[in-house]
């Protein structure tokens, strides 16, 4: 059984490797693999993991506005550079590994909820070649944030309230939509707590000690917001700098958000259908597959899951990588596992390999692909 | 175009909003026996709080829709408004009484004495859904009409059972449907997600009785949801 996760594990980090080396050979470039890639991948948002990592968060000044990035990841990546020295490479390193567990984590998972070893097969083959994939092996927190969402929802199944929400606390010092894994956490508590046959006391004893492990998962945005006290005297800075440029990112309805990408693709054509289009896409396919869980009887928690999270990322006004964000929404792949017609599942993984491989060369040449 | 994709999109958001409500209320029905009162509020909350959003976003969707579409004049309804617009019920005994008593307060009392209402059904009803629904507390303390209009029909469902107290409960809810055309439509898609959540649930083994879809409730919310609009649309030239 191990040597199957290990095999898993192998697996992914292999496929991440291997679409760095076509992603770079298409690209055209002759500096070398290493040299070149150094330069290719921490563009945008990763170069202010990096400036973190370096720096942590400053207080005033031009890049005070770095705080809208949480702390986790750039942390690992101070820490792991200690022995790697390079803070790019202990960002790759990074988010290799943790995409090798959120892989052999999504397989076990898969397998808790009694998938069908194809279904299992296909939710992994998914994830492995889901069209903005390359964000997994750059330094971004992609990788991460899915590990740490899917380990969190890994124990929470297995009702191991401690541990998933440590899991769950971690998810949310690494970005925005990691606090939102509460609401599943919760929501299985209330099932399994209420299916307890101990008798009255016995179980209100056991909502009491359980249900504090799990405001531990809040905690972790609570921490972040402390971060900001701290560091810029105000407990939601960030906010603050988010609606500032370059972000200009406040709360909008989602469809003044969704109609605004549609316009944005309009009025510049270059970027429909790299970032506008695809992240318009993105959500009604998510809510599509929310749909048809909802109506396949799957697990309600998940559905609830995103939901929330589809919700809350759509809420965003300006955004600019909403496809991005939707590839950390794990249970997607595990409900277009369930997707009965072969014919559709082929197409899926045909269509995602295609848009893997373009979308990653393109981000390699610097093109809009947040 | 490109305003009503946005629209189309929220509304599919809501529609799968709904949906997942609907698992929701599958969860607390199969997974919380009623024997347990800890066991059934829990449940309430759970439900409650589904219910709380699934109203909120419908009405959300429901304003954007209206404002997309902005019929002349008429059913153009700003953001601003959403929680501010009474109800016949409410406007009429705040007019009786002078205002003397301020409206929210108003609105409060017309929820204790639903809740009441309510509390009589609860104790009566052994096999009740009351539990379910009592969450909807949030919005019956905004001052207006849902919340009356909201216990009203819950009401109406649970006495389905006796037509004419189904009907005088129906009609009490349409006196207390808040003016404004989306919330007309919201209270329509209130009744039919009840409905639907008693069509489309996998109830656990229950007597039959308890599956059954009851006419009287249908007729009455329907009936009263009808005569609230008309009533309303005819209040829009009075108050």
């Amino acid at each position: 059984m191990r040597k199957k996760y290990a095999q898993i594990f192998i697996i992914a980090v292999l496929t991440r490797v291997l679409l760095l080396v076509i992603a770079y050979m298409l690209t055209g470039s002759h500096g070398g693999f290493f040299a070149d890639l150094h330069n290719m991948l921490p563009t945008k948002d990763a170069e202010h993991y990096l400036k973190i990592a370096e720096n942590f968060y400053a207080p005033a000044g031009e890049d005070a506005k770095f705080i809208v990035f949480y702390p986790l990841y750039p942390l690992l990546i101070r820490i792991l550079s200690i022995v790697l020295i390079d803070k790019v490479l202990a960002g790759i390193v990074i988010s290799i590994v943790a995409f090798g567990l959120a892989s052999v984590l999504l397989y076990r998972l898969c397998e808790l909820e009694n998938f069908s070893k194809s279904a299992r097969s296909f939710a992994i083959t998914l994830l492995w070649i889901s069209p903005f994939g390359l964000f997994f092996a750059n330094v971004f927190t992609e990788s991460l944030f899915l590990a740490l969402t899917l380990a969190c929802i890994y124990f929470t199944r297995q009702r191991k309230w401690a541990i998933a929400s440590v899991f769950g606390f971690l998810s949310a010092l690494c970005r925005t939509q990691g606090v939102i894994i509460w609401i599943f956490v919760l929501y299985e508590y209330i099932i399994a707590c209420c299916s307890w046959s101990d008798g009255f006391l016995q179980t209100v004893k056991k909502i009491r000690a359980d249900i504090l492990y799990t405001l531990i998962i809040p905690a972790g945005y609570g921490v972040y917001l402390l971060i900001n006290k701290l560091v810029q005297g105000d407990w939601f800075a960030y906010i603050t700098h988010q609606s500032n440029p370059p972000w200009y990112q406040t709360a909008k309805w989602v469809n003044d958000n969704l109609s605004q990408h549609l316009d944005f693709g309009i009025k510049y054509p270059g970027l429909g259908p790299i970032l506008y289009y695809a992240q318009f896409a993105a959500f009604f396919l998510a809510v599509a597959l929310l749909m048809y869980s909802a109506v396949k009887n799957f697990r309600t928690s998940y559905i609830i899951y995103g939901l929330a999270y589809t919700t809350v990322t759509y809420l965003a006004g300006w955004m600019l990588s909403g496809g991005r964000y939707m590839m950390t929404l794990a249970p997607l792949y595990m409900m277009c596992a369930q997707v009965k017609n072969e014919t559709v599942k082929m197409a899926i993984l045909f269509a995602g390999g295609v848009l893997l491989v373009i979308l990653s060369t393109l981000y390699l040449l610097n093109y809009s692909i947040m | 175009m490109i305003k009503f994709m946005g629209v189309v999109g929220v509304i599919a958001l809501v529609f799968a909003i709904v949906l997942t409500f609907l698992r929701v209320l599958a969860d607390a029905r199969i997974t919380f026996k009623r024997t347990s009162l800890v066991r059934n509020a829990v449940a309430t909350l759970c439900a409650g709080l589904t219910f709380w959003f699934v109203t909120f976003w419908a009405h959300c969707a429901i304003v954007s829709v209206v404002n997309v579409l902005d019929f002349p004049g008429i059913f153009h309804i700003s953001n601003s408004t959403i929680f501010n617009q009474g109800s016949f019920l409410l406007n009429s005994v705040t007019r009786i009484l002078g205002q003397v008593i301020f409206e929210k307060y108003l609105g409060v009392g017309l929820f204790l004495t639903a809740f009441s209402v309510f509390g009589i059904l609860c104790v009566r009803g052994e096999k009740s859904n009351i539990w379910l629904w009592l969450p909807t507390a949030p919005i019956m303390f905004l001052p207006n009409g849902i919340a009356p209009f909201t216990l009203f029909v819950l009401s109406a469902y649970e006495l389905r059972g006796n037509k004419t107290y189904a009907i005088i409960m129906g009609l009490l809810a349409a006196l207390s449907i808040p003016y404004g055309t989306s919330y007309l439509i919201l209270a329509v898609a209130c009744c039919l997600i009840i409905y639907a959540s008693d069509l489309f649930l996998p109830f656990p083994p229950e007597p039959k009785k308890e599956h059954r879809i009851s006419l009287n409730w249908i007729t009455a919310a329907i009936s009263g949801v009808i005569i609230g609009i008309i009533i309303t649309m005819q209040m829009r030239f009075f108050v």
